[in-house]
């Protein structure tokens, strides 16, 4: 036998065991769907489908939604349970799924949005059958990203400084500029920072960040980390988007 | 990442590809050894699987108060990074209720809480739902035990199996 063939008898073997040590979860299946991101222009018509599977013994109820993301200010993203997209068609919205099947949903727009975007959530939940009145009911629940970009004709870069935000203790912390993206494009927003007073400069590359259109993030400028000494301070920010500048805001702040 | 999680994904890789069955079938292998290139597209996928719950158990008491613990196990396959786990109550989205575990219209007074891991609890009734776990890699199999855990205090409440409450495991993927 060949170091080749040792070499891959014990891949085979390692596999069999690894497969046996999974069987804990995942010899009961799952849920799965597919793509796990559905990306298309936001046009009128068909912008994608859905293969949804049940890969348990038991039927699941199924339920698909597409929802706004709600993003807090640290840019964490989560979908909004209270809303739907409505511009979206989807079909369909619910069924039951038997054990080991799988279901297209069709994803369609009745007409291009007004901004020409549209960011959300595709929210699918599988609930296997059996109710249980007493203690602890565990179910599915996927949630994956729809993209349904602008032409690039019709792509706006657009945003809205906000304040600067000083995180953490003094003079070591990090600063923050608020942003609102009021544009129509999840490019990530980010820039340049210049940061001058008490005859000192100091210049820094702001963390680009993603912002869901119509939502506010802080974007990181820079770790101070103890590198300015106490005073009052510009900080002039150069935010970009894709290699598109956005403008420059100039803000004050006093270190303590 | 152990070496486990690394051998599990170099497991899924070659399902993927199509190794698997030539190695565990027996099947030629003349090709590979002749230096043909492996490979191939994986499809854009999020999967998970779920272990049953295990039922609370009382992990102690004192103070006028108890604590009672379960765990659920997870397993997620994602193609497409960030990789979020996190739990949602299933029954209410909102309101007084969520985050609680009910009997009819009455419910705990503290709302269950979850972790995942090493992570420190986080309770189910703030209005973002707990993030548990994140990857910042495509993972596939990737195991996680989510621990969960209800406080109950005094001693005037019916059984903590009376109670009862849906959650929602949740694999996100690839952000916004």
């Amino acid at each position: 036998m060949t170091l080749h063939n040792i070499s891959r008898s014990m891949f085979a073997a390692t596999l069999g065991m690894l497969i046996a040590a999974g069987a804990s979860v995942a010899a009961g299946g799952g849920m799965s769907i597919s793509p796990g991101i559905v990306e298309h222009l936001a046009s009128r018509g068909s912008v994608g489908a859905i293969k949804i599977s049940n890969t348990t013994g038991a039927s699941m109820a199924v339920k698909v939604a597409l929802r706004p993301w709600l993003q807090a200010r640290g840019g964490e993203v989560s979908p909004n349970r209270g809303a739907t997209l409505g511009e979206v068609g989807v079909g369909p919205r619910s069924f039951t799924l038997g054990p080991n099947a799988s279901r297209s949903v069709s994803l369609s727009l009745s007409r291009t949005p007004s901004q020409r975007s549209i960011y959300g959530a595709v929210e699918v939940t599988g609930v296997p059958s059996g109710t249980v009145s007493r203690g602890l009911k565990i179910a599915y629940r996927l949630v994956s990203s729809l993209r349904l970009d602008p032409p690039s004709n019709a792509q706006a870069f657009r945003a809205q400084p906000g304040g600067l935000i000083e995180q953490g203790s003094a003079r070591h912390g990090t600063l923050l500029l608020t942003v609102s993206n009021t544009g129509n494009t999840i490019v990530p927003i980010g820039g340049t920072a210049v940061i001058s007073g008490q005859g000192r400069s100091l210049r820094a590359t702001a963390g680009a960040k993603v912002i869901v259109p119509g939502q506010t993030v802080n974007v990181p400028l820079v770790q101070l980390l103890g590198s300015l000494p106490a005073g009052r301070y510009t900080v002039a920010v150069g935010l970009s988007q894709g290699g598109h500048g956005l403008g420059t805001v100039r803000r004050t702040i006093a270190l303590r | 990442m152990n070496v486990a999680t690394r051998l599990r994904r170099l497991a899924l890789f070659a399902v993927a590809s199509g190794v698997l069955g030539g190695v565990l079938g027996g099947g030629p292998l003349a090709s590979a050894e002749g230096g043909t290139p492996v490979g191939g597209a994986v499809e854009s996928t999020l999967s998970l699987s779920l272990g049953e719950p295990s039922p609370f158990t009382h992990v102690r008491s004192g103070q006028g108060r108890s604590e009672y613990d379960a765990t659920v196990a997870v397993e997620v396959t994602a193609t497409d990074a960030p990789v979020r786990l996190s739990l949602a109550d299933g029954e209410a989205i909102s309101g007084a209720h969520r985050g609680h575990m009910v009997r009819g219209h009455s419910k705990l007074p503290v709302a269950l809480q979850a972790a995942a891991g090493h992570g420190g609890f986080h309770s189910l009734d703030a209005s973002f739902d707990p993030l548990l776990e994140q990857w910042a890699e495509p993972v596939s199999l990737e195991g996680a035990t989510i621990r969960l855990r209800q406080e109950v205090r005094g001693a005037h409440f019916p059984p903590i199996g009376d109670y009862h409450k849906l959650l929602l495991v949740t694999a996100s993927a690839a952000g916004p």
